[in-house]
């Protein structure tokens, strides 16, 4: 006993003078002061001050308020833990240093004691700073409005994050500095780490290097507590362990005699057993994560297996839940037909779920379980559209690890932070009081598998009628869909929806609600106790909101063009940690189920659902805008605003940028609460066990997105339906659907090959008969199971065309046409009798392929009905038309999307900016002609463009180190085309863009200006003797506004002998041909050098061009 | 004996033999461990207070094994290293409040008045608050001392303690030690200067080249130089010619000439007187007569 006491008064000495020195060091005085001022002017700029903290979203740390410390604490780690490296090193050169460490060396105290002395001095002084940075959260955290303190949230992150990190980090860099015994080596080395583990590591391998907690998901909802507090413990024991591991170590390292000759050794062994703790629980911990792969790898397997086997088509699921905690009893009544003659039938259900029994009427049936795949033998044979009903008895709790098979590991694995809060995923819930399982967890047995990566037979849904009976924990209140009786005696909770429908989920918990009427719907917000914040704004324009809500649905029907089909609508209150991706072959993420979407509590990801700033917010816009308005007409435009949150599938673009001038966008994500599913995807079931994406291809088909906005593909050099054509050139679309490298195109195959296979039909039809006849088929079969192959043959007969047969293209690869577009003429003829504009074009298609292109008209003005000016033009192998149109408003550009095409880009437009104005002419009368191909070609011209590749050719520029060379090979260049961005780039890039000159291909190559060492030669060869007008085709840079474009291409043309110079100055030149010159050529080659010699930003080296005069 | 040492060897790593067959016995008292520069001195009080471990040897404090019983000959030692001058960034008193919690001085009020009365009889109490390194280097030694006294130790080492410290320091210095070693303590004062010893020491030993070349009481080792301390009287042009022949020990200049002072059994051929010799000399005859070791190069 008085061994221990002396033992932790000498750790306490040792600290007590080791803090004393932190304490007055500057550098650690310095790192106090910013940490304090950094992170107060942060939590008062978020939490107190309104109006500031506009670089990240208060709501996020409002709505669920242990964000407060978590960000705070994380925040405050970081530093800590690059600080305590320089700190913890600092001892033992110091000791080294000092000559009078010596004295303290032969005092009797253990090195034990003395080791444990400065780390503990130095852990103490770290949490002390931890501690006052928490106080003064919490101050701000008190007097903040609309949030609440989460008291248990600050001392569960202080331990979880501050603690495992500063033991860890002292512990290696201590054990560091005493093996390498240099500081400054440790602390690159140590510095190194951590910028790895942020930087690079963060989500990846499980988390298991991430001993700042960084990335690691630490939210803590307000409704269900953290994701996983037993994972979290033992991550950070992982860390905790092998801190002590090293700090006991270090005993064993450190230089001074040992108190005894054998008094290291309780220590080396108590190092080894820390050591030994961590390793096991960073095992336990990846081995964790490691079986849920192999698990999920196992569950596609046997879905593998199973996919093709014989399954029924329910009718009626009638399913009796009762909610325990922790695990739910369930009860489900089957009744459907089988779809194949068999006795055995095939199930998913939960692998977490056990199947108790499985009875028909009084008999018990045998079943076979197998992880997810349950077989129900029905003991004799049954055939199609025989119809049979039986119950299965099970219980138990979710294993998400069946959730999102068909997601790629590295997208599941991927964090999920916002502003360094990690959420984590979760996709459902089971704990004493809250209940969340959705269709996605198999939590009732479905017919078939789920994902399948051999056949996509496992993705047909049917309509079913579902009833859901439920028994919950008492006091907690159940949501699901249809509408909703409680039994006065059995206290039991009934949901009978009046619809069909694909799937059912049900949500458990200490819900309240609120609704309201509009237009026959009911309108409802299921938000948990205590988590209504949002009555005080919105009751007073309580009678005003009904028609607020009936305006927005109508918008957005008329937006989607689909009518809402549900009697209710909910919003429902989840907890923050509920993750859903976006898929292939549907817009419809888990957020949203057929009449109702999962918000996350409080809706603290979006700005919009912080309603008390909102509210706020419209006094300020309102000023902004001269306007003045009441208390209610901010109310009022605060609710519109939270309606925009249904508006828009886009999620947020990841830009690429770095890649020495070659960027690429992608757009990511997609907006989880797009209303668009309820319009489309819970209302219509389009199935083709042959075209699973049928729904999907309709769904594209009829909301007509234009592919690709301009800017995105002026970044890119390409845009993603250019790319999906080139690739449906060489692969099937059905490989290019299932390979996951091109996930991110699946729209694109499914919009153009729709596209073009409805083309003959909507040609024949006319474009919006044929649309409209499509809607109208869709509606009679709301709520019904439609077959994509009878829809195709009664589209079909509407256009006169068969489509049906025409499917069958989409087994094998699209062969792809190309075409020439010739310049486009638009007239103003005034006759006597008649003024008219009159549009022609000339178009060849100059492959062996049959092809369309769309032809729009661009006439300013609200969209018109009149057919020509959207139209469809189908043209045969080698055909070439001339396109003849008449107007009475002259219009005032053309746009031609190629589509499925192999020209770039494939989106054309051309604005008429000089008309030709004729009087007393004959008028060339409306229509398509078919004419000669010759009457395109410009004879006499000689044009060498960048695309020839014999007489076209660029200089390389020589390597600089040998890392540009590397990054060269592993740069993707599946596409030849890249986007040009502000930073140009060092050598030759091929780029496309509608402005350059090419035939199928408007390309260019674009380099940064330079000294002249980089030319781009067109070598034009000349039969005739002659003189000659030189033309180099010139597009002005698109960012040259911005750097100004005061500056000239500098060419030499050599011919025979001589040698000139010509210019192009950049300042005057248009885009198109710009003269550079004449010149009197004999036959043989004239060589054209363009320099990249120039003050200009960018130099595109595009075509030239020779004409005999 | 206070302190036996038995058959003591040190061989560094590069293999500089640094100490040989030590064999020495302390008794209580100030001791003093004279020798010149790169004697093994430093090594040896080293091994003595547990920083550096002996090749071979055996080493027993008060009792105590210094192989196994490190941590209660801790417990009594007291140890002023010969580089004391950098300081972490602590005050004079804090610097001392440090070391005596570490030598087991738990009860606060107990050590808060050791301290005091340390930094008071080492005239350090008006300085307590500066910083220690902000000390002149007096001020510092006497510190040192303070610390290596703060708990009473049995055994006290001090290592050069006088280096660089001018005589006014010197002598304050060395009264301090004096008055500790009239507690029963055991002091090893290790210098190469001959005036510590000489005035606090009733036991010595020589050290030279790791071996020890001679152990006893400073008047032993000024026996062997009486009769062999000369005054010379010479010319000035004479002093070249005596610096080559005999250990000169001073050389004080006298009218047109010199008198040289030196070591030697006898003088042939000048004008020589003996006197009484100091330890000074008994130090440089020791040196030059029984281990021939001077030089006049």
């Amino acid at each position: 006993m008085k061994k221990t006491l002396q033992f932790i008064y000498n750790i306490q000495s040792v600290a007590k003078y080791e803090s004393k020195l932190l304490l007055r060091s500057w550098f650690f005085k310095i790192f106090m002061i910013l940490a304090i001022i950094v992170l107060s002017i942060f939590n008062l700029s978020v939490l107190v001050i309104p109006d500031m903290g506009y670089y990240v979203n208060p709501w996020l740390l409002k709505a669920v308020s242990a964000n407060i410390p978590y960000v705070n604490i994380l925040l405050l780690n970081i530093g800590q833990a690059v600080i305590a490296i320089f700190l913890a090193s600092d001892f033992l050169k110091r000791d080294k240093q000092l000559d009078t460490s010596e004295v303290f060396y032969v005092r009797p105290l253990s090195n034990a004691e003395y080791v444990f002395g400065k780390i503990w001095g130095n852990l103490k002084v770290f949490l002390l700073l931890s501690i006052v940075i928490i106080g003064i959260t919490l101050a701000l955290n008190l007097v903040a409005e609309d949030t609440s303190v989460d008291w248990a949230a600050y001392g569960i992150y202080f331990f979880v994050i501050t603690i495992p990190t500063l033991v860890f980090i002292m512990g290696l860099a201590t054990f560091l500095m005493l093996t390498l015994k240099n500081q400054a080596l440790t602390f690159l080395i140590l510095l190194g780490y951590i910028g790895i583990t942020i930087f690079y590591i963060s989500d990846k391998f499980y988390y298991i290097f991430d001993y700042m907690a960084y990335s690691l998901p630490l939210f803590k909802s307000s409704i269900v507590g953290f994701s996983d507090l037993g994972v979290i413990l033992n991550h950070r024991a992982i860390y905790l362990f092998l801190g002590l591991g090293f700090i006991f170590f270090t005993i064993f390292l450190f230089r001074r005699l040992p108190n005894s000759s054998r008094g290291h050794y309780p220590w080396i062994a108590m190092s080894f057993a820390f050591f030994g703790i961590g390793v096991f629980s960073a095992y336990n911990h990846a081995n964790s994560s490691i079986s849920e792969d192999v698990r999920r790898e196992g569950y596609i397997e046997l879905n593998n297996k199973y996919v093709h086997s014989p399954k029924m088509v329910i009718d009626q699921y009638k399913l009796s839940v009762k909610q325990n905690t922790n695990s739910i009893d369930v009860v489900a009544n089957l009744t459907g037909n089988a779809q194949d003659t068999t006795s055995v039938l095939t199930f998913t259900l939960n692998p977490g779920l056990t199947v108790d029994s499985i009875t028909q009427g009084d008999k018990p049936l045998k079943y076979e379980r197998k992880e997810q795949i349950l077989l129900v033998d029905l003991g004799e044979e049954i055939y199609p559209k025989d119809t049979i009903t039986f119950s299965i008895s099970y219980s138990g709790s979710i294993d998400e690890s069946l959730c999102y098979l068909d997601i790629p590991e590295d997208q599941l694995r991927e964090g999920n932070s916002v502003f360094r809060i990690n959420i984590g995923k979760k996709y459902s819930f089971m704990t004493d009081d809250y209940l969340m399982v959705t269709p996605e967890t198999f939590w009732y047995p479905k017919p078939g598998t789920a994902f399948s990566d051999v056949s996509p037979d496992w993705q047909q849904t049917y309509f079913t009628n579902f009833t859901v009976e439920v028994d919950p924990i008492e006091g907690l209140t159940p949501i699901s869909q249809g509408i909703m009786t409680q039994d006065t005696v059995s206290g039991k909770y009934l949901f009978t929806p009046d619809y069909l429908a694909q799937t059912v989920s049900l949500i458990i918990g200490d819900y309240r609600s609120k609704s309201i009427m509009s237009d026959s719907v009911s309108y409802s917000v299921h938000y948990l106790d205590g988590h209504d914040y949002f009555s005080q704004i919105f009751d007073s324009i309580h009678d005003t909101i009904p028609t607020l809500i009936k305006d927005q649905r109508g918008d957005l029907e008329r937006r989607y063009k689909f009518k809402y089909p549900f009697d209710r609508f909910s919003l429902v209150e989840v907890p923050g940690q509920f993750k859903g991706y976006l898929r292939a072959w549907t817009r419809a993420q888990e957020s949203v189920q057929p009449e109702m979407m999962f918000i996350p509590e409080k809706g603290f990801l979006g700005w919009k659902f912080d309603i008390l700033s909102s509210f706020k917010d419209q006094f300020w816009y309102a000023k902004w805008r001269g306007k003045e308005i009441n208390d209610e007409e901010a109310a009022i435009e605060t609710f519109k605003d939270v309606g925009w949150t249904f508006y828009g599938s886009g999620g947020s673009f990841s830009f690429d940028e770095g890649k020495r001038g070659r960027g690429e966008i992608r757009s990511t994500g997609g907006n989880p609460y797009f209303i668009f599913p309820l319009l489309f995807n819970f209302k219509y079931n389009i199935y083709s066990t042959q075209w699973p994406i049928a729904n999907r291809a309709i769904e594209l088909y009829l909301l007509d997105e234009v592919n690709s906005s301009g800017w995105t593909r002026s970044y890119n050099g390409i845009s993603d339906g250019e790319k999906a054509s080139l690739l449906m050139r060489d692969t099937p679309i059905k490989e290019l659907l299932a390979d996951e490298d091109y996930r991110y195109l699946t729209d694109q195959f499914i919009m153009l090959r729709t596209s073009s296979l409805f083309s003959e039909a909507e040609i024949g039809a006319g474009s919006k008969a044929f649309r409209d006849s499509l809607h109208s088929i869709l509606d009679n079969n709301t709520f019904k199971n439609l077959k994509f192959e009878d829809l195709l043959d009664t589209l079909g007969a509407i256009g006169k065309a068969d489509i049906h047969a025409s499917l069958k293209d989409w087994d094998s690869i699209t062969p792809l046409p190309r075409y020439t577009i010739g310049a486009p003429e638009m007239k103003f003829i005034r006759n006597p009798d008649k003024e008219i504009y009159v549009f022609a074009i000339e178009v060849s298609n100059d492959s062996d392929n049959e092809g369309i292109i769309n032809l729009d008209m661009y006439i300013p003005g609200p969209p018109s009905s009149d057919p020509k000016q959207k139209r469809k033009i189908i043209f045969a192998p080698r055909e070439t038309k001339r396109i003849v149109s008449h107007w009475e408003t002259a219009p005032r550009g053309v746009r031609i999307n190629t589509l499925i095409s192999e020209n770039l880009p494939s989106y054309i437009y051309n604005y008429f900016n000089d008309m030709e104005r004729l009087q007393n002419v004959t008028i060339e009368p409306e229509g398509d002609y078919t004419i000669t191909k010759d009457s395109i070609d410009n004879s006499g011209e000689i044009i060498v463009d960048n695309e020839d590749s014999l007489l076209f050719s660029v200089t390389a520029p020589a390597p600089i180190g040998l890392l540009p060379g590397w990054l060269d090979l592993v740069e993707n260049d599946t596409f030849k085309y890249h986007g040009i961005t502000w930073n140009t780039p060092l050598k030759w890039t091929a780029t496309t863009d509608v402005n350059y000159y090419g035939k199928y291909i408007r390309s260019a190559l674009v380099i940064k200006g330079g000294d002249g060492s980089q030319t781009a030669t067109w070598r034009v060869p000349i039969e005739e003797e002659g003189r000659y007008d030189a033309y180099y085709h010139y597009t002005m840079d698109r960012y040259s506004w911005y750097w100004g474009a005061a500056s000239e291409y500098l060419f030499t043309i050599k011919y025979g002998d001589e040698v000139e110079d010509a210019y192009i100055n950049t300042r005057r030149a248009k885009n198109g041909w710009e003269l550079l010159g004449v010149y009197d050529l004999k036959p043989g080659v004239v060589e054209v050098k363009l320099s990249n010699k120039s003050e200009s930003r960018s130099i595109i080296a595009d075509a030239v061009k020779f004409v005999k005069r | 004996m206070s302190i036996t040492i038995k058959d003591l060897n040190k061989v560094y790593a590069n293999g500089r033999h640094a100490l040989k067959d030590i064999n020495l016995d302390i008794p209580s008292g100030m001791f003093g461990l004279l020798g010149p520069n790169g004697a093994g001195k430093s090594t040896l009080m080293r091994i003595l207070v547990a920083l550096m471990e002996p090749t071979s040897g055996q080493v027993d404090v008060y009792g105590y094994d210094l192989k196994k019983h490190r941590k209660e000959i801790r417990g009594i030692l007291g140890y002023l290293p010969q580089d004391f001058r950098f300081f972490a960034q602590y005050k004079t008193y804090e610097f001392l409040d440090y070391a005596a919690r570490l030598s087991g001085m738990n009860n606060t009020k107990i050590r808060k008045r050791a301290v005091d009365d340390m930094l008071e009889n080492v005239g350090l109490f008006d300085v307590r608050e500066r910083y220690a390194n902000k000390l002149s280097g007096g001020m510092k030694r006497r510190l040192g001392i303070a610390q290596a006294l703060i708990h009473s130790p049995k055994v006290i080492i001090v290592d050069e303690p006088t280096t660089g410290l001018d005589p006014e320091e010197r002598i304050r210095f060395r009264n301090l030690l004096s008055k500790v070693s009239g507690d029963d303590a055991t002091i090893i004062l290790s210098t190469h200067i001959v005036g510590d010893i000489s005035s606090t020491c009733n036991r010595m030993a020589l050290l030279n080249q790791g071996e020890v070349s001679f152990v006893g009481s400073p008047q032993d080792m000024l026996k062997h130089a009486e009769g062999k301390v000369w005054r010379i009287k010479i010319l000035g042009d004479q002093l070249a010619e005596i610096d080559s022949k005999y250990p000169v020990i001073a050389t004080i200049p006298s009218g047109t000439g010199w008198e040289v002072q030196v070591v030697a059994d006898e003088i042939v051929g000048y004008d020589a007187e003996l006197f009484a010799p100091n330890l000074e000399h008994a130090y440089v005859y020791y040196m030059e007569n029984k281990l021939n070791l001077w030089t006049n190069d």
